[in-house]
């Protein structure tokens, strides 16, 4: 069996009174993360409060790209400039997050000359290596390239998985005596003399309210942040980006593929594992909440693609997702694009209307420099306490724990095989998951007092993250578990719905060809077969 | 003396060389039997039981053997009646010039019987046997070329063999039509045995050798006077009768030095005759000492062989005279190449070029490696071992006798043992899982796989998969398989999604994919139409061509049962 | 399969081509309507009575075309040729039967393998009741079905059983083989019985034999001395698996020509207005060419029907489909929404006689024919109406087919 995950002594909050902590992180995405374990190696407590589950919010719905910076040396090149240190770091810091795969920028015909023109010129002043390749020396380093290819540089991106950085990072916080609170959703503040006396949470699953004291409230809420702050009485002005990705059924390329242009939809093409995710899109959204991935979106990013992966147009894809980027706003006229794509440290002290002493908001950033977003706002956090150490994040590797494994493409069918146990079913086929990884994936869901709900068992797993979208690994996943006394009673159909619904946002708008018929037989399943979408009939009639 | 010397060290040598590789038959084991290691008590005990099986088998159909097969090649003529010519004519033509030449000292002398190499027969007779043989070497050369076949797989025994045959011969040749012409010999023997002083009578004795005796002596006086050439046929009568016959019944020498007449004198000067003599016989020296270590030992191999042979078939023998008698085959085969033209599987040679497919070849590799198993030349045995049928046309027309279905048969069981078994065995040895290890698990470039034309490269392959298990439901290798997870490693649907999540690695080694019988049944069930059957098969060639270097080689005889 | 049936029923000469598509996804039971309207969310306990209405609510469905004797009629000959095949299966003629799916939730439908009967007797009295499932089937927990049944159910109890010959994994076929032979029948039923504690029923997974399950069906049930009953498993199925096995011996029996090891590649009509079909593979095929043809292609599971990103295509003649105007309309966003998703109802329009008909409601061809699920209007999913829709729209369109005058039959050509 999996030795246990590491991470998990989470004791149960003390029955009375309200807990107590040095500083408190709302948000447990990568920034938030990132931060409690900054401060935990600067010696100092904190609780990370999750409203959902680790990565819940764009740290999980992103690219996973670590970007080289070639991609903002026009747009904005202090960002740039930035990409290209802490992915540096990072490479070394954080190893076994990422995959080296070094990235390419590409035109093809009809793209801005001028751009092409100022990009090596831009890339040096940056500070960021470009190497000019023709158009046959890339397509023979990725044979699915364009044969309309007019440039072409290579530069050094590479893949991260951002659950496995969250859960990492999360992990070493919680070894240095940091804590992680899961859906546990903020729901007020207690002020009082221009601070926050004490925050209010709200369990989300057995629905228990709490309090919690702390020194300093760091709001890294990222887009719900505004939310949060207004929570507390401090507005900021945030605007909602929201992006859409489309994950093939294979690994297209081996690199990281950029289109050599304006950053525009459709022009990122970054390998994960063993599949290949294509994005983005950028499109003004109302709020954080109730987004899908829309379908003229997906029609999109599919033709713009093409013009750079032209098998982009018929490969099958698996599915779709989408993530909101929170912004800081510079005004209603700013194309989102342009505004700063760097991140936002906000003192609520500092505010003119209704200061809050000990509150900090932090949010905007890129995946790529959350480590330095981690760094700025645990110096303000310290610089608040009048204590704390030097940031140690700049030259303390990341440990690799266990925490985050199940996650990696490939790692579950090779750990089977390796076991070889006879009695150890795969529960899910396309990913080829078996029951150890369900069983080890429920003790760790037990051991941090949640619940093992289909959603959650493949949030950290890849189960339902195949072709057949939980149209079998759902069932059998439910009839483990069944068997194995973890769920009882009726809770079954309503877990099938809700963890089909979840996979169904993904799909609905990728529905054609295969992934159609697909879908028909998915339907015909848990719809004709089983009737989930009914009301129950009651077995007597 | 030095001659005599050179000569007897040859002679020692090949019998010395000859008891070495016949010492080797009961040392040497090839085949399941007596797998202990080799020592000096297992080959006595090899030994005494040949000799007990011989013993046992009586004397009779042996020399029956002998008689028809190697005296008469009887079973050689059987099937084809030029190879026979081909055959009888070295043998004898080399027969002929051992024993009334090359041992004449040992053989017509002591008998007493009037001998003198110039004298006929014995000088027309070493002219047949020169003759016999070279017509069977200009047959064996022909043969070789005219046969594309034979020309593919002659080897450098074959033709360093003929060579030396040639070699011997024409220098004989050569040698006496010298001898004919030479003026100096003439002078020399005329010093030696023409008792006259009479110059007139010598002149005229040189003049008659010079007309009607092919001598290249310049006679002074003319050849046309009658009276001369008289006196000259008288001194022949009284001098030189008695040891020479006319030099025509050597048909083949006589013409030779015709044509060299008018060389005479100068070939003289340059002392060609003693030159060509040792020539010949250094030649004929080498032929003796390279006995053992060429292909000339099939002439004692090769009967004994048969005569083996003729004791029964090797199934029925004592096991440790089974061993015995294929180290035996080894060195009977004479490359005749007989085996390869009836052979079943021949055919595929054209398509594998390795040469290990043909029987006539494949011995020669077994011998190599049965030598040294550590030499490169094992792979390709293997891959050439496991091609054969088992249909046994090669026993049955080996000319040499040799049971080769019974040598395949046990050296297949050898290669097994030692880990180059056929795919299906040694596959086995490991699990998927540790194939994958090996093999190294990281994923294939794509970039690679847009240029090769396999299925399982690519992705679109995999596409229509709706994951409805349909392949394994309907496959009858899961359905008796007690545990699949453990007898096959992998389900079909399985594999297919290895194959998609491009962990082909993991796949490779699957018991799966070698326990499909390619029956289609998943290929033909598939709802979505994915090749799965073809998928399979194209990875059992690729697990062919990848794991077979890495595969675990065992050392010892402690892993026999690794053919299980 | 069902209007080779009828054809052959007919007499009718008929080659039937292509591979046997979704048959293998059928969960056995025979649905005829179970949910009118689809909105609300409910099952119809008599479908004729939902039939009546839905002819009223939605004039354009495949049903509203029959009528009711041709449905019963469809009906009555499925299920004598099933019966007679050794394949019984059984219907109450006025109302659905109960049947229990594997996630605990009760599915009505319209005819059942007698195996599966017995569970509609047991859904209604109640009886304590055993069921079991086998270590090794995934996706069948009898934990998980009487976790849910319970609540109304309280007399059910669950057993897990061991198949000490099959280790690992048992896929739900070689369970099925396995249980061909009788010994192992033998073997299971005393293992059941020694569980049994006073249940007067049992339930377990549908993986009893395969083409022997009839009669091994009775011997355990005979050796058990109480009512038992197949439960569906996760498709695709053993009692689907069954139903092709059945089809794909008898009809050849019945003289149809079955060629489900070909495929059409290409069809035509040609200037004389006959059909033209070619058959094989992309290299190398040859042409028939047939009188009538039915098409019973499916939808997109079974390749009748091909979307693209931004239509639906009918795949042999290129019918017109109707279907939503654009792809943001094929789906809802909520996959359980009530409604349904508007792309199952896209498909082949047909006139009275089931002919696929162009926009202007013309028939494209007098003799070319459509029928089951490729058909337009209707859900099959949401409305549970899968087979009977094959079965008895299979029916008309061989009906329409047969009213044809003779003459021309089916031959091959060069």
């Amino acid at each position: 069996m999996a030795p246990p995950l590491s991470f998990i002594q989470q004791r149960e909050p003390a029955g009375d009174g309200p807990l107590k902590t040095t500083v408190l992180i709302i948000g447990g995405g990568v920034t938030g993360t990132g931060l409690a374990r900054d401060l935990a190696l600067r010696g100092i407590e904190s609780v990370v409060v999750e409203k959902r589950d680790v990565n819940a919010g764009a740290s999980g719905a992103n690219h996973g790209l670590l970007h080289s910076g070639a991609r903002y040396v026009a747009s904005d090149p202090a960002a740039a400039a930035e990409c290209r240190r802490e992915s540096l770091r990072l490479k070394q810091l954080a190893p076994h997050c990422i995959e080296d795969t070094g990235g390419l920028f590409v035109a093809v015909a009809g793209d801005d000359e001028n751009y092409i023109a100022d990009f090596p010129g831009l890339c040096a002043r940056c500070g960021i290596k470009a190497q000019p390749l023709d158009g046959r020396e890339a397509r023979e380093m990725e044979p699915c390239l364009s044969e309309r290819l007019i440039a072409a540089y290579r530069v050094a991106d590479a893949a991260i998985d951002p659950f496995r950085l969250a859960l990492d990072n999360m992990a070493h916080a919680v070894q240095l005596g940091g804590r992680l609170l899961r859906f546990n959703a903020v729901v007020g503040f207690n002020l009082a003399h221009q601070r926050i006396r004490s925050v209010v949470l709200r369990d989300d699953i057995t629905g228990r309210s709490q309090e919690i004291e702390a020194e300093v409230v760091v709001n890294a809420a990222g887009a719900w942040a505004g939310e949060v702050a207004a929570l507390a009485g401090a507005r900021i002005p945030l605007l909602y980006s929201k992006g859409s990705l489309l994950v093939t059924g294979t690994r297209i390329a081996q690199r990281v593929i950029n289109r050599l242009r304006h950053p525009s939809d459709g022009d990122i093409l970054v390998p994960g594992g063993t599949v290949s995710i294509l994005g983005t899109t950028s499109e003004r959204s109302a709020s954080p909440d109730a987004i899908y991935p829309e379908i003229q979106e997906v029609d999109r990013i599919i033709d713009q693609g093409t013009a750079m992966v032209p098998m982009l147009a018929t490969t099958r894809y698996i599915r779709a997702y989408c993530g909101v980027r929170p912004l800081v706003s510079c005004g209603e006229a700013c194309d989102d694009r342009s505004v700063s794509r760097g991140f936002a440290l906000i003192d609520h002290g500092q505010a003119d209307d209704n200061p809050l002493d000990n509150f900090l908001t932090i949010t905007g950033g890129k995946l790529t420099t959350y480590r330095l977003m981690a760094e700025k706002t645990a110096d303000r956090v310290c610089q608040r306490l009048g204590r704390g150490d030097a940031c140690r994040t700049q030259s303390e590797p990341l440990p690799d724990t266990v925490a985050g494994r199940w996650t990696e493409p490939g790692l579950a069918p090779r750990t089977w095989m390796e076991r070889g146990n006879p009695g150890d079913l795969l529960l899910c086929e396309c990913e080829m998951i078996p029951q150890a990884v369900v069983d080890d994936l429920v003790r760790t869901l037990a051991r941090q007092g949640g619940a093992a709900s289909l959603k959650a068992i493949g949030l950290r797993s890849r189960i339902g993250k195949g072709p057949c979208q939980g149209t079998f690994c759902s069932q059998r996943v439910a009839a483990y578990l069944y068997d194995r006394g973890v769920w009882q009673d009726d809770r079954g159909i309503d877990e099938l719905r809700a963890f089909l619904r979840e996979r169904w946002r993904g799909q609905a708008p990728l529905l054609w060809d295969i992934s159609l018929a697909q879908a028909e037989l998915l339907e015909a399943t848990h719809c004709g077969l089983f009737g989930l979408e009914l009301d129950p009939v009651d077995p007597g009639g | 003396m030095t001659t005599a010397a050179i000569a007897y060290s040859a002679l020692c040598i090949a019998v010395l060389g000859s008891l070495g590789r016949i010492g080797r038959w009961f040392w040497i084991k090839i085949g399941p039997e007596n797998q202990e290691a080799p020592s000096l008590r297992a080959a006595a005990r090899s030994f005494a039981a040949t000799l007990k099986a011989v013993s046992a088998a009586g004397l009779r159909r042996p020399l029956r053997s002998l008689a028809v097969d190697t005296l008469f090649q009887l079973h050689i003529l059987k099937h084809d009646w030029r190879r026979w010519v081909m055959h009888m004519a070295l043998f004898y033509g080399m027969v002929l010039l051992v024993v009334l030449h090359a041992l004449d000292d040992f053989t017509l002398k002591p008998l007493g019987v009037d001998y003198m190499p110039t004298l006929n027969p014995w000088r027309f007779l070493r002219n047949l046997g020169g003759i016999m043989v070279l017509t069977g070497v200009a047959m064996a050369v022909w043969r070789c070329r005219a046969d594309p076949f034979r020309k593919r797989t002659r080897s450098l025994a074959d033709r360093l063999a003929r060579t030396f045959l040639a070699a011997m011969v024409v220098s004989g040749i050569l040698l006496e039509s010298v001898q004919i012409l030479s003026p100096a010999i003439f002078d020399a023997m005329v010093d030696d045995y023409a008792f006259s002083d009479d110059i007139q009578e010598i002149e005229a004795l040189k003049t008659y050798w010079s007309s009607s005796w092919g001598s290249g002596v310049t006679a002074e006086l003319p050849t046309d006077d009658a009276q001369i050439l008289a006196l000259g046929q008288e001194m022949h009568a009284a001098f030189c009768a008695d040891c020479h016959d006319r030099p025509q019944s050597a048909f083949l020498s006589y013409p030779v030095s015709r044509a060299l007449k008018p060389l005479a004198d100068r070939l003289d000067r340059l002392g060609l005759e003693g030159l060509l003599w040792y020539l010949h016989f250094i030649t004929a020296c080498l032929g003796l000492a390279l006995l053992p270590f060429s292909k000339f030992f099939h002439l004692l191999a090769t009967p004994i062989s048969l005569m083996v042979r003729a004791g029964g078939p090797a199934e029925a023998t004592a096991p440790a005279l089974r061993s015995v008698r294929r180290a035996m085959g080894l060195d009977a085969c004479t490359h005749c190449g007989v085996c390869s033209q009836h052979c079943a599987v021949a055919v595929i040679y054209q398509a594998i070029p390795n040469p290990a497919i043909l029987p006539s070849e494949k011995i020669g590799a077994l011998k190599r490696w049965t030598n040294d198993a550590q030499s490169p030349v094992a792979s390709q045995l293997a891959e050439g071992s496991f091609i054969c049928t088992a249909c046994g046309r090669c026993t049955q027309w080996c000319p040499s006798g040799i049971d080769l279905q019974d040598l395949w048969q046990a050296s297949q069981k050898d290669l097994v043992r030692r880990g180059r078994g056929p795919a299906h065995h040694w596959i086995r040895s490991q699990n998927a899982a540790q194939w994958a290890s090996g093999a190294g698990s990281k994923p294939l470039n794509p970039a690679h796989q847009a240029h090769t034309l396999g299925l399982g490269d690519n992705p679109e392959t995999f596409w229509a998969c709706v994951q409805c298990t349909t392949c394994t439901n309907v496959c009858p290798v899961v359905a008796v398989a007690e545990d699949p997870h453990r007898d096959l490693d992998l389900t079909p649907q399985q594999v297919m999604n290895l194959m998609r999540l491009q962990l082909r690695e993991l796949a490779l080694g699957a018991r799966m994919v070698w326990d499909c019988v390619t029956c289609y049944q998943c290929q033909e069930h598939c709802p979505q139409g994915v090749r799965v059957a073809d998928i399979l098969y194209e990875l059992r060639n690729e697990a062919v061509r990848r794991l077979q270097p890495i595969a675990p080689r065992a050392q010892g005889s402690e892993d026999a049962q690794g053919e299980a | 399969m069902a209007a080779s049936l009828f054809a052959a029923l007919r007499g009718i000469d008929t080659i039937q081509v292509g591979p046997v598509g979704t048959l293998p996804f059928a969960s056995g039971l025979l649905d005829f309507i179970g949910v009118h309207p689809v909105r609300t969310g409910r099952w119809h306990p008599n479908p004729w009575e939902a039939i009546a209405q839905l002819r009223q609510d939605e004039s354009d469905h495949p049903y509203a075309v029959m009528t009711t004797r041709e449905m019963r009629t469809a009906w009555k000959q499925m299920l004598a040729f099933l019966t007679d095949s050794g394949l019984p299966y059984v219907a109450h003629p006025e109302r659905n039967m109960r049947m229990i799916n594997p996630v605990g939730t009760v599915k009505l439908t319209y005819a059942v393998p007698r195996s599966m009967m017995a569970a509609d007797e047991a859904l209604r009295r109640r009886p304590p009741c055993l069921l079991v499932d086998f270590a090794g089937l995934k996706g069948f927990s009898a934990r998980q079905i009487a976790a849910r049944l319970k609540l109304h159910w309280p007399a059910l109890r669950t057993t897990r059983l061991p198949i000490p010959a099959l280790e690992g994994e048992l896929q739900p076929e070689r369970l099925a083989r396995f249980l061909e032979r009788r010994d192992h029948c033998r073997e299971l039923a005393k293992a059941i019985k020694s569980r049994l504690a006073g249940a007067q029923a049992v339930g377990l997974p549908a993986v009893v034999g395969l083409h022997r399950a009839g009669p091994h069906f009775d011997l355990i049930q005979r050796r058990l001395g109480v009512p038992l009953f197949e439960i569906p498993t996760l498709l695709p199925s053993v009692p689907g698996r069954r139903l092709l096995d059945t089809f794909s011996r008898q009809l050849p029996r019945l003289g149809v020509r079955t060629w489900y090891q070909y495929a059409v590649k290409q069809a035509q009509i040609r200037a004389d207005g006959a059909l033209h079909f070619r058959i094989g593979s992309a290299a190398d095929g040859f042409w028939v060419q047939s009188r009538a043809a039915i098409l019973a292609t499916g939808r997109f599971l079974g390749r009748g029907l091909h979307a693209e990103r931004t239509a639906i295509r009918e795949n042999l003649f290129d019918l017109p489909v109707h279907q939503p105007d654009k792809r943001g309309q094929w789906h809802h966003k909520d996959l359980l929404h009530p409604d349904g998703h508007a792309i199952n109802r896209a498909g082949l329009m047909v006139d009275a006689r089931f002919r696929p008909v162009d926009k202007d409601g013309a028939p494209r061809h007098p003799r070319l024919f459509a029928a089951g699920s490729i058909l337009a209007h209707q859900d099959w999913v949401r409305q549970k109406c899968g087979s009977g829709l094959a079965i008895t729209s299979a029916y008309a369109a061989v009906a329409a087919c047969a009213q044809i005058p003779r003459g021309l039959e089916g031959t091959h050509a060069p």
